[in-house]
């Protein structure tokens, strides 16, 4: 009954990529698993999409059915003609529908959404146990891994602009790949095999050029990419990691920021996504990379970015009332609680990440310094 | 406007169809006596795309959009050129050409062009001045048409040009509905090549001045000639070898030179078939529709960066290991790409991508949507670069031994071989294939490869008795190969008069050949020996023809 769906979200290749962690045996190393030259090989992002599971008719995940959408909720708080267009008067745009006309999505607070807020329930979830343990409030993954944690999973579960075909999916996914700003590069090093190696570095980068499209509209591997030095520090770091079966997971988790301008142009909507421990679990071979990012992202990072791109021209694309979503945004809020307040700061989470390999035509020395001890 | 437009449109079709005589000295096709053996006729065809798209970005810009697309023009004895001659132009081309050459003139007048290139500013802008469209008609018009205006398409103009400013209430309106219609016209149009009688000899006729800077420049150029070229023309130079040397001394050490060689290029190896490669996106995933234009220009660039910019041997072409790439090209190339757009690369010395036939363009080319084809590639270098004519395909060949599943035939060598049992097929086939196969390291996208499927490749072939056993070795055979650049002085020369050569031209073309072989094989020497030859600018004879009796 559960499609795969999340816009065919890695999912369809997802899932059964998960039913074999831990259940197939090693084989002999295909062409695809061949050695990458060098120890080497780069990947090059061509998408990301949320990691919101989802069923075809929505019933197992959002019983009472999908969120009231901000026009909805508007509507709800200024019951009638008169009321609303009191507020139109007053204050101009219904994103101003804040006690004192403040604007919803920079101040949710100003006012509470009158229609109730719909959480994503069941215990299906995709994403990773980041916390080690099986809590009663972790997910199991579709294909039964026990002490998944997603609470934003929860938020954005049952709004319609987060599933399928939905505004901010088909944002994440086009402008993910389309934009420059979101050129996100892994260097795998350090990799004596790609079916099973038990150490490998993990480097991320941002990159400076497109990927070229075939099509079908799917990433062609090899294309050249050179590394953003100049802008793109803040994108570096560093991950340990090992493969088995041909999966690569990390063996310890790092901070990570992952550039994510999900609407309009990168020049001048670049924003970003905090992680805090996060893990990767990819599926590699000399061609293409897929699987799942996740972590504990910030709240306020993700609300500005969130609430930036959805403030102004989209109107109600994405289906969803800002305030409600910063209530449960911090109701959900599951890690690094303020030291003041005590109020978690923190959300756990995951991404769904298709790469294909790419040729970097830059790549700095600590890419290549176990290359000249292994020459040795 | 509407009534105006489609005054000149007629005006227009009815030009094309029985040909304007307003051109001064027009004696088209009379024909004289030969001053050589080597010789041709005045012509009258239709420009290229390319020469349209030069024409028009030299006279007012290369920003100047040009949305022109001329049909192609049927190949003839190997090359469009010829086939340009034979180019009919129906109603509906005249209909394009028109609207096109609205869109033109409207760039070139508008606001953010006319303060540069019309050379006047009228009395007042929603009225007509007559002096100010005299001047800008003058102009452009004498470079549009090769030649002054005469004086009753002079008058025509600027008075048709005062007629729309008035009815529009704006000058550069009726300035651009002018201009629309030269653009359109045929004497813009169609390259004609007008004669006059030969002072020396009344019995015979020339090319007038005009025609002679015109097939110069469009033969080095692409285009039509610039000012210093008409006023060569104007003055008589172009009728004194003195003259003439002068002039192709310049334009060949111009920059424009390259498109010359380009559309030489272009036409000789038939690159205008690009515009129908298409390849399967499963078995090609990164051969995409971008790649298409890339890998035609790698290959333009390659050729013109050796011949003209490094003044190379021709044959060296064949055997270059300097080539240029873009990030699309370097996937199917296997490397990385030098920076995000066209960088110039050296091929390393551990690659078999050498020369010109070995890169992306002429193998993806020359091959089938989802496989490569020793016979297209082989055919191709056959009657391409070494002007052998290849027979074709009988009507009733039998593909079933080739695609026999029960063949156990892993590679083409495998399958061609199966195919060559039968003798009707195999007298092409051992023409085409000894060299086709020798280029199988590269797929049907121009990527290199060691294996068809799980088969090792055989490389190995041979060219007219020479042996060898990879892609490289192919070039050096077609480096030595006579045919090489026999081949290429007659296509040269073909080109340039747009005629194929003839039976007894056969000496002359051995003297060229000769002559660029003394010269190095450096190809702006044998374009500036073909055109600094009397047989360039020589009319052809012909029956002798008696007015209204065709012989």
């Amino acid at each position: 009954m559960r499609i795969l769906s999340a816009r065919r979200f890695a999912l369809g290749a997802f899932v059964p990529m998960i039913a074999m962690f831990g259940s197939v045996p090693a084989k002999a190393a295909s062409v695809e698993q061949a050695p990458p030259p060098n120890g080497t090989i780069a990947y090059v992002v061509t998408t990301v999409l949320p990691a919101v599971y989802q069923t075809s008719d929505a019933k197992a995940e959002c019983p009472t059915g999908l969120n009231a959408t901000h026009l909805e909720q508007y509507e709800a708080q200024f019951p009638t003609e008169e009321a609303r267009k009191a507020q139109r008067r007053d204050y101009g745009y219904f994103h101003n529908r804040g006690r004192n006309g403040e604007n919803v999505h920079y101040s949710p607070e100003s006012v509470v959404d009158p229609l109730p807020f719909k959480e994503a329930v069941g215990k299906v979830s995709l994403g990773l146990n980041l916390d080690g343990k099986v809590g009663p409030n972790d997910f199991v993954s579709p294909d039964g891994e026990a002490g998944v944690d997603n609470e934003l999973y929860r938020v954005l579960g049952c709004i319609s602009g987060w599933r399928d075909n939905g505004t901010m999916t088909f944002q994440n996914e086009v402008r993910m790949r389309d934009n420059r700003f979101n050129r996100i590069i892994f260097v795998l090093s350090g990799v004596d095999n790609l079916e099973n190696d038990n150490e490998v570095t993990i480097r991320t980068y941002r990159g400076l050029d497109n990927v070229p499209l075939d099509s079908l509209n799917k990433g062609v591997p090899g294309s050249t990419q050179r590394i953003d030095f100049k802008f793109g520090q803040r994108y570096m770091h560093v991950f340990k990691g090992k493969i088995v079966n041909g999966v690569l997971t990390t063996t310890a988790p790092a901070d990570y920021v992952m550039p994510w301008s999900i609407i309009g142009d990168g020049r001048f909507a670049g924003d970003e996504q905090w992680y805090r421990e996060a893990r990767l679990q990819l599926k590699v071979d000399s061609r293409r990379a897929e699987g799942l990012l996740a972590g504990y992202v910030d709240v306020a990072g993700w609300w500005w970015a969130y609430t930036k791109r959805t403030s102004a021209h989209i109107g109600d694309a994405v289906r969803s009332s800002p305030p409600s979503v910063w209530v449960a945004l911090k109701r959900r809020a599951d890690a690094f609680p303020d030291p003041v307040t005590g109020q978690n700061t923190a959300i756990s989470t995951a991404v769904a990440l298709k790469f294909v390999r790419a040729e970097i035509s830059n790549l700095p020395k600590e890419e290549t310094q176990h290359l000249a001890s292994a020459a040795k | 406007m509407r009534r105006l437009t489609n005054v000149a449109m007629i005006i227009g079709a009815a030009c094309y169809l029985v040909s304007c005589s307003d051109a001064p000295t027009s004696h088209l096709n009379q024909q004289v006596s030969p001053t050589s053996s080597a010789a041709s006729t005045a012509r009258m065809r239709l420009m290229s795309q390319d020469e349209y798209a030069y024409a028009i970005g030299d006279l007012f810009g290369p920003d100047v959009e040009v949305t022109q697309t001329i049909p192609r023009a049927p190949r003839v004895t190997g090359l469009l050129a010829v086939g340009t001659g034979v180019a009919a132009v129906t109603p509906s081309m005249v209909e394009r050409f028109h609207r096109d050459s609205h869109l033109i003139a409207e760039q070139v007048v508008g606001k953010a062009r006319r303060e540069f290139l019309v050379p006047c500013k009228p009395a007042g802008i929603s009225a007509a001045d007559a002096a100010c469209a005299d001047k800008f008609i003058t102009t452009v018009g004498r470079r549009l048409f090769r030649r002054p205006l005469s004086e009753a398409e002079h008058k025509s103009m600027v008075q048709a040009a005062g007629e729309g400013a008035v009815r529009l209430k704006d000058f550069y309106a009726g300035l651009s509905f002018t201009l629309a219609g030269m653009i359109s016209s045929p004497q813009f149009m169609l390259l004609t090549e007008t004669t006059e009688v030969d002072p020396h000899n009344a019995r015979r006729q020339r090319l007038t001045g005009y025609a002679k800077a015109q097939r110069l420049s469009l033969f080095f150029w692409d285009s039509i000639p610039d000012e210093q070229l008409l006023r060569a023309a104007e003055r008589g130079d172009l009728h004194t070898e003195r003259g003439v040397a002068q002039q192709i001394d310049r334009l060949v050490n111009s920059p424009q030179l390259e498109r010359g060689v380009r559309a030489f290029f272009s036409d000789m190896l038939a690159f205008e078939t690009f515009a129908d490669v298409a390849k399967d996106n499963v078995i090609y995933p990164a051969f995409t529709q971008a790649t298409v234009p890339e890998a035609k220009e790698q290959a333009l660039r390659m050729i013109a960066h050796h011949l003209v910019a490094e003044r190379g041997d021709y044959r060296e072409l064949f055997t270059s290991r300097k080539t240029f790439v873009t990030p699309n090209l370097a996937i199917l190339m296997g490397i990385i790409a030098p920076g995000p757009g066209w960088s110039e690369y050296e091929i390393p010395q551990s690659s078999q991508r050498v020369g010109l036939l070995s890169q992306v363009g002429f193998t993806s080319l020359y091959a089938h949507p989802g496989r490569s084809s020793p016979t297209r590639r082989g055919k191709a270098i056959r009657e391409l670069v070494l002007c052998q004519k290849v027979p074709d395909p009988p009507a009733n060949v039998d593909f079933s031994g080739f695609e026999d599943p029960r063949g156990k035939m892993n590679t083409a060598r495998d399958r061609l071989t199966a195919h060559a049992t039968n003798p009707v097929c195999a007298g092409c086939h051992k023409i085409t294939d000894p060299i086709g196969l020798s280029l199988e390291n590269f797929d049907g996208a121009g990527q290199f490869r060691t294996t068809e499927g799980d088969a090792a490749i055989d490389p190995s072939g041979t060219l007219d008795g020479v042996a060898f056993n990879t892609p490289e070795g192919l070039g050096k055979a077609l480096h030595d190969s006579p045919a090489l650049t026999s081949c290429l002085v007659s296509r040269l020369y073909s080109f340039a008069l747009a005629k194929a050569p003839g039976a007894n031209e056969k000496d002359y073309l051995e003297t060229l050949r000769a002559k660029f072989a003394g010269a190095g094989y450096r190809v702006p020497d044998l374009m500036r020996m073909i055109s600094n030859d009397a047989a360039f600018f020589a009319l052809a004879a012909a029956p002798t023809t008696v007015a209204g009796v065709t012989p």
